[in-house]
């Protein structure tokens, strides 16, 4: 256990960065939400192992992101929402990884730029420090088969991925590479931010791909959720969403380099 | 064969014969593409670090390799000598073979030592030691406990680490053994 002084500490850090967020979004008119922990349909993506737990009987997991449920609400009509919350993943160790840990996302309507104007200015507000974030598209950035991008820079945004790379972001009007970015601080990825896709038949194609490829790995197979193909062809006007390690933002404005360093029990 | 997901701390890979330490590893899901383990290793032989990666589905050689504990009992500028302490058996390993692990090193430490072939390799420190501060400037008055406000510190063993305010002279603390940064203060 920690003594009363590390504890204070570590929770002043938390909550310098957590006061930021509810400010900085507050301010834009963004609305606070709480989105479920147990579901039915976790995240899909075949590279993530959500951790599955029974409900008087019935198979569930915990989520891997909020993602799912946040666009359900924009489909009834929410506009600018944002949440802080755990997620949980299984298997994810390392000093930039635990399999509980915390993040933010937020959605509003508009478009990819307005993404990377508004994480920039989240990051700059967050960490107190108004230098700006170089951006790289996906070939400048060198982003190599790990994702990882092979510049000079401590601080960067890596735009424009190319479309094999699109996961759940809409491609670009001219169809050259996807409006899909992330950002990246002391080695750490930091946050992955799309201008959504919205088409159910799209994303019904992707969901079924992704059934076939957790079946071809012997992963548990997850049902599609009807319910956010449905919320997603009520929603009318472009949208874009992001996800920010939390933890990971709390260890770049502090400098500390273990995610357990930070932790509180 | 191994898959590159059982890669733990002290795990040797034998990459085309070359041994490898992993001294850091996660394990990494991108939101899109495999997963896969990325890594910091050091040759054994040359104590090289290269950062390298593995997708999951990779295969890997993983050299058979035994973990002993032992105390660390002193050196002698070149050597640094451990010591079994159920069988009283003692060995030596050259300073530069354990370089990294030096800054950290005090005595009566417990430490794994890494033999392979009946050779002793190197060396995997606990992840957290705990130290006595020996030298700290006094907290300042109007400095608080809250963020992140940090001064100098001197450990027994003379490593410098960087510690929150309400630290004093005398307070026993736990060091990050991979970051080399303060974890936190040990409840006396």
């Amino acid at each position: 256990m920690l003594t009363n002084e590390d504890l204070t500490r570590r929770l002043a850090m938390w909550q310098d960065v957590e006061t930021k967020i509810h400010a900085f979004f507050q301010a834009r008119g963004f609305v606070h939400v709480r989105t479920p922990l147990i579901v039915r349909c976790p995240g899909m993506e075949p590279n993530l192992d959500p951790l599955e737990v029974s409900v008087n009987g019935e198979p569930h997991a915990l989520i891997t992101s909020p993602e799912y449920s946040m666009k359900k609400f924009v489909g009834s009509g929410l506009k600018k929402i944002y949440t802080l919350t755990p997620v949980f993943r299984n298997h994810e160790t390392g000093n930039h990884n635990t399999p509980e840990f915390s993040m933010l996302e937020w959605y509003a309507p508009g478009t990819y730029e307005d993404l990377m104007n508004e994480t920039e200015d989240l990051l700059k507000c967050v960490l107190e420090d108004q230098t700006s974030w170089p951006r790289f598209s996906f070939q400048e950035a060198a982003v190599d088969t790990f994702g990882d991008p092979h510049t000079d820079e401590q601080r960067l945004f890596v735009t424009r991925y190319p479309k094999e790379h699109a996961s759940l972001a809409r491609l670009a009007t001219d169809g050259t590479y996807a409006e899909r970015f992330e950002a990246f601080g002391d080695g750490m990825e930091l946050c992955n931010g799309f201008c959504e896709l919205l088409d159910p038949i799209e994303q019904r194609k992707r969901f079924v791909q992704e059934q076939e490829e957790r079946r071809r790995l012997g992963k548990s197979v997850f049902p599609i959720d009807e319910e956010l193909l449905c919320a997603l062809g009520r929603i009318k006007e472009p949208l874009y969403g992001n996800a920010l390690g939390l933890d990971r933002l709390v260890m770049l404005k502090y400098a500390i380099r273990d995610i357990h360093d930070i932790q509180l029990l | 064969m191994a898959s590159p997901n059982d890669i733990k701390k002290g795990t040797v890979v034998n990459r085309d014969g070359e041994l490898w330490f992993v001294i850091e590893f996660q394990r990494v899901s991108p939101g899109k593409g495999s997963s896969f383990v990325r890594t910091r290793m050091k040759h054994l032989t040359t104590g090289k670090v290269k950062e390298e990666n593995f997708k999951s589905a990779e295969n890997l050689t993983f050299e058979d390799v035994q973990y002993k504990k032992m105390q660390y009992l002193y050196n002698d500028g070149n050597l640094y000598t451990f010591m079994d302490n159920q069988t009283y058996e003692q060995l030596s390993i050259a300073k530069g073979d354990i370089e990294d692990s030096i800054p950290y090193m005090k005595e009566g430490l417990e430490v794994k030592v890494v033999i392979h072939n009946g050779q002793a390799l190197t060396i995997e420190l606990p992840q957290k030691i705990q130290y006595t501060v020996t030298y700290t400037e006094p907290a300042v008055k109007g400095d608080t406990a809250s963020g992140n406000v940090l001064k100098d510190a001197e450990m027994d063993n003379g490593l410098k680490v960087r510690v929150p305010v309400f630290i004093s002279t005398g307070d026993e603390v736990l060091v990050n053994t991979e970051s080399g940064a303060y974890t936190e203060r040990v409840t006396k």
